[in-house]
């Protein structure tokens, strides 16, 4: 169980970090919030890209 | 791990939560898609319908009022709100005091020369109104409120069906070569996980926000009322002292602050004796949390500042973190692409229901992919 919910809960924890980090302050900040949110995207693209590879 | 039992049941759960809120949460995806670029395609929609006038002055409040009145002759000022980025001064009037707000009339004048400024958002009025309360008002409000509980219960039982799910496969499997409900299956699995925070972020967020005039009513009958008991029965003074002094007095009690709006004496959101000059902070947080300096409506003295409870500072709060539109164009663009992700999941839950129900004899069943760790063929 802990290991089916690692990744998911460290994606989900920086999510939820970056949309407070974005939300408490400007600058610096705001550049990191945005970098931590692309995480779960980049996760996808990831995903997408072995599954690709996989079929290939 | 689940028993085969306890499975079923939360496969239930997640089905008929997803399955009631699925339409709905497809139209709030829709229309919240074009509400998070509201600036930029209002912009778009008028490019050059107006630009500010550089006249060298700026008017003063007390003739902006003026000006507005002789516009709307007998009717009465409720609220006078102040754009942040374009020097415009927005006059809410109305016949009454204690008119409905389908019964207000808004009007936006140019700080400069006093002329009016056109309102041609009328496409994202209609759609920020659908996604609000589907032309419902309250009742369309707490529905849509309902809906976002599901949905916020179909995420949990979702995260609760997704250990079985991936019990013998490891994270972020997509099988291409599979069958096409086993590869939508694979997807909805991976993109509802990996935007979990975020949907559930938004969707309760949403949530309170539907709840918004609930709270807003409770503020009125408590905490504003208790400022307006010691003025009850009374009608608002007959003449107002000067609004610019007024305005000028609230900042000066809080030079830190910024001026969001006026609530005119005997409005909603003021007592029948005060001029309520709210005012919100000047960072990313505090600028949605509003404070509202009272000021005496007769003398212009300054009574003071009242801090907001904290049920109206969470409803605050809570719609920056809704409409994503607090940090920049890149939030923007983050917050359009967890949309989207969000219709795929919704289409391809419902897709993988529908298959499943043309289908009976193929295998699949969260049960079965539990037992046997296939998720399907």
């Amino acid at each position: 169980m802990k290991q089916i919910f690692a990744l998911p809960a460290v994606i989900g924890a920086s999510t939820l970090a970056a949309l407070l980090l974005a939300l408490l302050d400007e600058g610096l900040v705001d550049h990191i919030a945005a970098v931590t949110l692309i995480v779960p995207l980049a996760t996808l693209h990831w995903a997408l890209t072995r599954a690709r590879r996989d079929e290939d | 791990m689940l028993s085969a039992q306890t499975i079923r049941r939360w496969s239930f759960v997640h089905t008929w939560s997803s399955l009631v809120c699925t339409l709905f949460l497809l139209m709030l995806c829709l229309t919240g898609l074009p509400l998070i670029f509201d600036d930029e395609i209002a912009l778009a929609l008028n490019p050059d319908t107006w630009s500010p006038t550089h006249t060298g002055e700026t008017r003063t409040l007390d003739r902006l009022l003026a000006d507005a009145l002789a516009a709307r002759p007998g009717e009465v000022p409720l609220f006078m709100s102040f754009d942040e980025d374009r020097p415009v001064v927005n006059v809410t009037t109305a016949a009454s005091l204690a008119a409905p707000p389908t019964a207000m009339h808004l009007a936006s004048f140019d700080r400069g020369s006093g002329a009016m400024v056109p309102r041609g958002e009328a496409v994202m009025a209609f759609l920020l109104r659908l996604h609000t309360d589907l032309f419902l008002g309250l009742p369309g409000m707490l529905f849509l409120g309902a809906m976002g509980l599901l949905f916020a219960l179909a995420v949990v039982s979702g995260i609760v069906l997704y250990a079985p799910f991936m019990r013998r496969l490891p994270f972020g499997t997509l099988r291409l070569p599979k069958s096409a409900r086993t590869r939508w299956l694979d997807y909805h699995n991976l993109l509802g996980i990996v935007t979990v925070a975020w949907v559930l972020v938004v969707g309760m967020t949403g949530v309170v926000n539907t709840l918004a005039q609930p709270i807003i009513e409770l503020w009125k009958q408590t905490e504003l009322a208790d400022l307006a008991a010691p003025y009850a029965g009374q009608p608002p003074p007959a003449t107002r002292s000067s609004l610019d002094a007024a305005v000028a007095a609230a900042r000066a009690a809080a030079p830190h602050m910024q001026l969001q709006f006026v609530a005119f004496p005997g409005s909603a959101f003021s007592t029948p004796a005060h001029y309520a000059v709210f005012l919100h902070g000047d960072t990313p947080l505090t600028a949605h949390l509003f404070t509202p300096a009272l000021i005496d409506a007769r003398t212009g003295d300054f009574v003071g500042l009242r801090e907001m409870p904290w049920y109206v500072e969470a409803l605050a709060l809570s719609q920056p973190l809704h409409f994503g539109n607090y940090g920049g164009l890149a939030l923007k663009l983050l917050w359009a692409a967890f949309t989207v992700i969000t219709l795929v999941v919704l289409a391809s839950g419902l897709y993988l229901w529908v298959a499943r129900r043309t289908d009976p004899s193929r295998p699949g069943s969260p049960l079965e992919v539990a037992t046997s760790g296939r998720a399907s063929p």
